[in-house]
This record gives C-alpha cells, structure tokens and sequence, in this order.
C-alpha cells in the first residue's frame, strides 16, 4: 500500500522520536559518562571530569563489584540450570497426551504474573519463615530436625534461597517458549519414527533434542540477558544484604541509592554507575556471540 | 495423533507427578496465604490460622492507617494511563511498518527491535537526568511518561504483525468510500485489529501493575508510590512491629487485582507469549 510520505511521518514520528530520546540518545550519553567523573545526576556537561578508563580500573580493583560479578555468574548458572529442568521437564510433559493442558500451562505460567515483591514476601515472610514456615513445618513433620532448623535466610543461606525462590517464578515463561518450540516440530517425524519401531527414549534423543537446537539458542540468550540484567530480586529478596548484590543492584545503590548502604563511604561518581552499566551490556554482547557460535543456525528446513 | 509426540497415553502416569507437585505447592502457598490474611499474628505463630474465625481487620488497618487505598488508585492510574498512551503511540506506528511500503523501512524496524534488547539499568541514569532536567519528576505523570515511552518499542513490534496480516481490501474499500488515511485507520483498521490491541494492553497491564525498578527510580515517595512499593515499605513497617496478619493481607491486596485479570484472559496471555517468543 502507498500513503502520501506527510501521513507516514505523522504516525511514524511519535514513536522514532520515543525511540531516539528514551533509547539511543540515553545509550550514548552512558557510554559517554562512563568515561567521566561526574559529582551527580544533574551535573551540567561541563562540570564532568575527563578520567579515561578510571572508572574501568576501579571497578576491576573494587571487592565489592567483584563479590557482585561472582554472585551474579552463579545465578546465570545455578539459576539457568534450575529454571532449564523444570521448564524442559514441564515443556515435554504438556506436549504429551496429559489431560487439561490449558489448565496446567496457565497454573504453571501464573507465577510470572505476580509482583516479584509479592512472591518475595510470600517466600521470606511463609515458606523460610523460622518459626511457622512452610519448609520448617514441613520437614519437623516427617521428623528432619537438621533440616527444620536451617536458617534459610541468613548470611550463609539467603543467596541460595533467593535463586530457588526467583526460579519458581521464572519457569513458566522458559517453559511456554520450549514448549511452543516442541510443538512446532511436524508429528510426521514421530509418526515414522514410531513405524520404524523407534522407543520413546530414541525418539527424543534423535528428534526433539536436535529439532530444538534453535529453540534451545534463543532460550539461552533470553536467559543470560535476564541473569545479567538481575536486579529487582537483589532488592524485593536480598534487602541490601550484599550475599545477594549483583551489578545491577550495585549500580542502583552506587547511583540511587540513598544513603545507608555500604558504599555511601564510596565517593559519589555517577560516570562509575554508567561504566557499569556499559560492562552488563558488552559482557551480554559477548556471550550472545559465543552462544551463537557453540549453537550455529540450524541449516535444517522443517 | 496431532499431539502425541513420543509418549502414548497408557503409561502416562508419571507425567502427573510433577505437574500434581506443582498443584500442590501452589494451592498450599495461596491457601495459607488468604488465611493467614484474615488471622491474627497471634494465630499465625501458634499454628491455628482463623482459629477465631476470619476477620477482616487485617485488611481494614491497610486502608485506614497505611493509605493502601491511594498507592491502589496510584497503581490503576499508572496502569491505565501508560496501556492507553503505549496503544496511541505504537498503533499507527505498527500500522506504517506493517502495511506501508516506504524507504527506510528496513532500519525503522531494526530501530524498534534492538531497544527491545537495551536494558533499562543502562539508559536509566540519562533517563532521570532528562526528566530532572525537564522539571518532570515528582508527579504522577512522571511515571506515566515512563512506562509509555519504555513500552513503545515492544509495542511497536507486537502490533507490526498484527496490522500486516489484515487483508489490503480494507483501505481499498475505504479509499473508493472518499475515507482519507487517518479516518481509514481510525475507523476501520483499528476496530479490526482490536485482539492485538487487547493482547498488547494485557501484557501491559500485567507489566506496570508489577513493575519495580522504574518505580523504584521515579515514584519513591508517599505521594506517587505504586502498589508494590507501598507493600515493601508496609512490611518493613510490619516486620519490626510484628504485624504479620497485615504483612500477608497486604500481599493479596496488590496480588488479587493481577490474578482476577489472569484468570479471565491467561489463554489469550499464554498464546500472545509464544507468539511473541517464537518469532523474537
């Protein structure tokens, strides 16, 4: 279709102008900070100080981002086995023959519709909860006295319980993409498969799995820029305890954070929140690629 | 046969067991969580939840003293407002990108989907200089304009498949009628493409009323909180105090809005995910 190009501006304009203020324009501007010591957020450009890659050096030099990098690679990879399991595992059973399929789908995806400050609580304040908590009650019942007593939210647990508790809400999602992956493979495969006598076992190993490398390669990085980007737990869950801080939270505490964190003894320097931000995105970059590279695309047509 | 993949029905039985698990966990959760809502603290720690009958006093305290009635009209205001602008900005823009041809398509749309994989901690310290700089912060418009401009992109490439598969007739037949382009659309394409304007406003319902780190940024204080800030800051309260009947009240009060919306419309979420999944 044709439309005089007057009338295309008009519709199209609102929203590229959206898109070059509230996106580009921001991305710019912290890629430009990062390389600056700014004395706050509404410094005039010409109050910023030059630094080169000071506030790089610094980072790689300061324990507390460091324990940060650390903790978040662990929920990458904890927490990306976690959520994979279960969402595979619950991908293959609702492609089976189970009965209500709509209703386990929707039970399973709703925890990704709550508040993550609600599921939070619910997890601190219900299921940890020392005295009548779900776990402790559970486990003083069938007479597990070592493991009723367990602090799940102490010092030596609370990273641990923060992975188990955000996969819980995390699974749905991963489990709607693999499964509409699986589905997506033509029955005519397994049909004859099943004609050649292939076993259950065969059939998933020599169809579905390779079937869904694609699929697999856009979970992954779907994963890692979720894992990456890992901040509201670090807040809703964590509570500032640093067992729990990622580069996203440090960034908002460094950045936002008003006053009685650790770092307020940090001097002040937004270009240093800006040059995290810009590590997150480049290290997303780079293993995007690398994900890309271990899984090439599929050359197979079905 | 359409669905079976590689299990037959007959020995189906273990693929109950942690669909079953999942049942359980979540009705327990919920379960205990409405009643330990309507108990006293007293009640909760001595294991007898309703023990005295459910009461509603934990829920009335939220209202009168912690103000849960304003950060409630807070959050519809935010969640309304930002579902109507993302539509008015995105719509016509999806409509070009799905229908017209023009130059420069290509890149228009390549813009849109790599905001989808900018972060928003990494444009979130220039966002706030702008609006500091624009004397927008401090009202409940501050974060409107927040969730509107950040959902645009989304919605741009969402609706963009949606407008491009209604059939061409539509504009021709309006064209021959003496409908200019924007009549055109605003009569007769919008009203067809309504399930994807609704699926779009759906997922942004679900996405602002739950959302925390542009809040978190932008809406920090007494008067413009949104819901979910107003319950962490409640139960910070709750917790040095002891109220635990109120921590859990206060959980369904910002809970029950987005699961009563879930419950009439989760197939229609689940099917706009993997669409949206799939082709991302």
């Amino acid at each position: 279709m044709r439309l005089s190009k007057s009338i295309i501006a008009l519709f199209l304009l609102p929203a590229v102008l959206i898109y070059l203020a509230i996106f580009l324009y921001p991305t710019l501007r912290t890629l430009a900070m990062s390389f600056y010591d700014i004395p706050s957020l509404s410094s005039k450009i010409n109050e910023w100080e030059f630094k080169g890659i000071q506030n790089y050096s610094d980072l790689i030099h300061n324990s507390y981002f460091i324990e940060s990098v650390r903790n978040v690679l662990g929920i990458w990879a904890i927490g990306g086995v976690l959520i994979f399991v279960f969402a595979f595992l619950f991908a293959i059973i609702l492609t089976s023959d189970v009965r209500g399929k709509n209703f386990w789908r929707s039970l399973i995806f709703l925890p990704n519709t709550v508040s993550a400050v609600v599921l939070s609580v619910v997890w601190l304040q219900y299921i940890f909860n020392s005295d009548y908590g779900l776990l402790t009650t559970v486990f003083n019942r069938l007479g597990l006295t070592a493991l009723a007593n367990i602090q799940w939210t102490d010092n030596e647990h609370i990273y641990f319980s923060m992975i188990i508790a955000f996969s819980f809400g995390s699974i749905g999602y991963f489990m709607l993409i693999l499964n509409a992956g699986i589905n997506r493979i033509p029955s005519d495969y397994y049909e004859a498969a099943t004609l050649d006598g292939a076993s259950v076992w065969v059939k998933f190993f020599k169809i579905t799995l390779p079937l869904l490398r694609d699929v697999f390669r856009t979970t992954l990085v779907l994963w890692t820029i979720t894992a990456f980007n890992f901040f509201v737990w670090s807040a809703t869950f964590g509570l500032d305890d640093p067992h729990t801080v990622t580069p996203g939270f440090y960034m908002y505490q460094k950045v936002f954070g008003k006053g009685t964190s650790v770092y307020s003894e940090e001097v002040f320097n937004v270009g240093a929140g800006a040059s995290v931000g810009i590590l997150i995105t480049v290290a997303i970059l780079i293993v995007t690629a690398l994900i890309n590279r271990l899984f090439p695309k599929d050359r197979l047509e079905y | 046969m359409r669905n079976s993949k590689f299990m037959q029905r007959k020995n189906l039985w273990p693929a109950y067991i942690p669909l079953v698990a999942w049942l359980i966990f979540s009705v327990v959760l919920f379960g205990w969580v409405i009643l330990a809502s309507l108990s006293t603290t007293r009640e909760i720690f001595t294991n007898s939840l309703i023990g005295s009958g459910p009461k509603f006093a934990n829920y009335i305290e939220l209202f009168k003293s912690q103000a849960m009635g304003r950060y409630f009209m807070n959050s519809v205001i935010y969640t309304f407002a930002s579902c109507i602008g993302i539509v008015v900005v995105a719509a016509p823009a999806a409509y070009i990108l799905g229908r017209v041809q023009f130059r420069g398509r290509v890149l228009v749309n390549a813009m849109f989907v790599s905001a989808l994989a900018i972060p928003s901690l990494l444009i979130s310290i220039p966002l706030f200089s702008l609006f500091v700089e624009m004397k927008l912060t401090g009202s409940i418009a501050t974060l409107i304009l927040i969730y509107i401009f950040t959902n645009v992109p989304f919605g741009v490439f969402f609706l963009t498949s949606f407008f491009s598969s209604i059939p061409k007739e539509f504009e021709e037949s309006a064209a021959m009628d003496g409908c200019g382009p924007i009549k055109a659309f605003i009569q007769i394409i919008l009203p067809v493409a309504q399930p994807g304007l609704i699926t779009l406003s759906i997922f942004n319902f679900l996405g602002v009323w739950n959302e925390y780190f542009y809040a978190l940024i932008f809406a920090n204080d007494s008067s413009t909180r949104t819901l979910a800030l107003a319950l962490q800051s409640i139960v910070y309260g709750y917790s040095n105090t002891g109220n635990y009947g109120g921590i859990f009240a206060a959980c369904m009060i910002v809970f029950l809005p987005s699961f009563i919306v879930y419950l009439f419309v989760s197939k229609r979420i689940i099917s706009g995910m993997t669409i949206g999944a799939v082709k991302g």
